[in-house]
């Protein structure tokens, strides 16, 4: 039995972890595991190489992806899905493990449709595939985002200062709500709950005079606040997913908040930096299990499913199911966060 | 009883709190008497001051931010504000004065001793731009605070030929991000004292692509003439000759956050203490600094006359490096 393994879409701490996770859990079963460079391109471009015990020695701590990855959608590409079959004969690939979000995901879904064996993995730091309560890279990304909260705090109070953070989380809230509640944020704004200016203003200048003359302030990238329009966007030219890229309502808040309140305001957009360094505990265990399920379903012949983590179990959930629903913020962490302002 | 005031102002870098610690204690222990002025020389205007015990500044060493809260406050440069700064201290009976803080607050300093007030002055400033102090309270937790940033983002390069921009802060200093750049292993850095042609910078983004660098990092600092945001929108039009795709991350205010390296604890302590140990000697109109690895005592009207230079060396350094 011959497994290969990709990752694709966006970095999240906590891949090589569940690369050597599939690797390990497959090399006891007897099976050979392949790697395939840089997500699904590599399937277009026949990048595939057997993985050697060598290459995943050492890897769980590091973030990043040993095997590369990219956004490419095979479906895309002229010729692309046939290339992709062309690789998966020469390269006599019995089974796929696909470790991405709902975009790698969604080719795994339709390479299974045209009869493909392929087993899926959630990862985004946004936490927004369906079926799963967690995804790979989440837990990794909130820290960084409580960081950010712990390091501003300080200098916010020093100069009395509103401290407007920006954060991924695509059209979700979870990075926003849970970093921000873990981060003692003031204010916390999400895309699945829309706000206003008015709000906004009135809720600090309420802890201006509770004689708290400083604030951090939470924002997600995809946050709508009315009196800015529609979402502010960085690209309006759509990837390959048909996505165009979120960010610059950090320093749009800003402006509005200042000059409306008079607060002296500060931006600080974490972009990248969510995305890097070495994974958490939760993101390492959370791969590691997910690796091993993987291996699990393919020896029990479950195709065409993803590895999920419902409560504290891993179950697994028919890749139509996942591509089908949406998974948007708790609202119970929102409130919960609001009773702290 | 003497009494001594002390007060932080400026930009807030972490070990002000330290260094606000060593200089109770310290006064404390030579049996001073310590009020502090809230909200730097804003606070010495109005008369804000809490007094000090040895107690007020247990728990602090570790703590980013400042207990006695920060300002920048042009009004001190003039009257009435000068006048009312003089009261302040008249009224408060204070022998003397420390006054944590960067370039700004020195010049406050100095325009005080001009008026006869016994001053000391303690350098502290992420920018490391001070004249008299070789390396200041707050410079290195900033340091590292933008190293664990670059660390960071390396790993996530993973995605195809990614170059990063990375600004971080100094304002007209390239420091921070000349030592970012070497500590961080960069492929190129901009500074402010440097001119910096962005078509070379895509020239040599595109040899180290080359090269066979699958991503690149390139240290700016916010003072530089071409910031990230001039130089993403530079990289932006020339995309196709690049052989990367950018990404900007301005690293703002979590640089100036965070409880203080032990260097910075260790520095604010030392430098805290030594500013203690002059007013109480009686030498006074100085800033307690290190010069060649030592505590030593600046004239304030040569740290307000002059300009502190950056060591280029390390520029060449980080070239070579990059090859």
């Amino acid at each position: 039995m011959r497994i290969g393994v990709l990752t694709g879409g966006g970095d999240a701490p906590g891949l090589n972890a569940a690369i050597r996770a599939v690797a390990r859990a497959g090399w006891r079963e007897g099976y050979e595991v392949l790697g395939i460079r840089n997500g699904w391109l590599g399937l277009v471009n026949g990048d595939v190489a057997l993985l050697s015990p060598d290459e995943v020695t050492g890897i769980l701590p590091r973030g990043g992806t040993i095997l590369g990855t990219s956004r490419t959608n095979p479906f895309k590409i002229e010729n692309g899905s046939q290339r992709v079959m062309d690789a998966l004969r020469s390269h006599r690939l019995d089974v796929l493990v696909a470790i991405g979000g709902d975009d790698t995901l969604s080719v795994g879904l339709k390479l299974f449709q045209m009869g493909v064996h392929v087993v899926g993995v959630p990862k985004t730091m946004d936490n927004d595939v369906p079926g799963t309560d967690y995804t790979i890279g989440f837990d990794s990304a909130v820290n960084v985002v409580m960081d950010a909260c712990d390091k501003l705090h300080p200098t916010a109070e020093a100069h009395h200062r509103v401290m407007v953070i920006e954060v991924m989380g695509r059209d979700a809230g979870w990075v926003a709500a849970v970093g921000g509640l873990a981060g003692g944020a003031d204010v916390i704004l999400v895309p699945e709950v829309p706000s206003t200016l008015d709000d906004i203003c009135a809720r600090l200048r309420a802890r201006h005079e509770r004689g708290k003359t400083f604030s951090v302030l939470v924002v997600s990238e995809g946050a709508k606040v009315k009196e800015l329009g529609t979402q502010v966007v960085q690209d309006t030219k759509p990837d390959a997913y048909g996505h165009v890229r979120l960010g610059g309502i950090g320093n749009v808040l800003a402006r509005e908040v200042e000059a409306r309140t008079g607060y002296e305001c500060r931006v600080t957009v974490l972009g990248h930096l969510q995305r890097g360094g070495s994974p958490s505990v939760f993101d390492r265990v959370l791969a590691t299990r997910f690796g091993v399920a993987a291996i699990a379903l393919i020896k029990q012949e479950q195709f065409g499913y993803m590895v999920a983590l419902r409560g504290n179990r891993i179950t697994a959930v028919p890749l139509e199911e996942v591509l089908g629903g949406s998974h948007s913020l708790d609202l119970e962490l929102f409130e919960i966060a609001s009773l702290f302002s | 009883m003497p009494r001594l005031a002390v007060l932080t102002s400026g930009g807030d870098a972490p070990g002000m709190n330290a260094a606000i610690r060593a200089v109770v204690r310290t006064a404390t222990f030579y049996g001073w008497d310590v009020t502090g002025v809230r909200h730097g020389y804003a606070g010495l205007i109005a008369g804000e001051t809490v007094p000090l015990t040895a107690r007020d500044v247990g728990g602090i060493i570790q703590l980013g931010g400042t207990i006695l809260h920060s300002a920048r406050c042009p009004e001190f440069h003039e009257e009435p504000g000068r006048s009312q700064g003089l009261r302040t201290l008249r009224d408060h009976r204070a022998d003397a004065l420390v006054v944590i803080g960067g370039n700004g607050s020195q010049c406050g300093a100095h325009d005080l001793a001009e008026a006869g007030v016994p001053v000391v002055g303690v350098g502290s400033t992420i920018d490391n731009d001070l004249y008299g102090a070789e390396i200041t309270i707050g410079v290195d937790t900033a340091l590292n605070i933008a190293l664990e940033a670059v660390d960071r983002l390396k790993t996530t390069a993973s995605a195809l030929q990614r170059a990063f921009l990375v600004e971080v802060m100094g304002r007209n200093c390239g420091y921070l991000a000349l030592m970012t750049a070497v500590a961080g292993g960069a492929e190129a850095v901009v500074i402010p004292e440097m001119d910096t042609d962005p078509e070379r910078l895509v020239e040599d983004l595109r040899a180290a692509a080359e090269r066979g660098k699958a991503h690149a990092m390139v240290v700016v600092a916010e003072g530089a003439r071409y910031n990230a945001e001039k130089l993403i929108g530079f990289f932006r039009e020339h995309r196709d000759r690049l052989g990367y795709e950018v990404r900007a991350t301005i690293l703002g205010h979590v640089q100036r956050g965070g409880a203080p390296t032990a260097f910075d604890r260790l520095l604010a302590t030392r430098l805290g203490a030594a500013a203690v140990e002059q007013v109480i000697a009686g030498r006074y109109g100085v800033l307690i600094g290190l010069r060649r690895g030592e505590i030593a005592a600046t004239p304030l009207e040569e740290v307000v006359a002059n300009k502190k230079t950056l060591d280029l060396r390390l520029l060449d350094l980080a070239r070579k490096l990059a090859t």
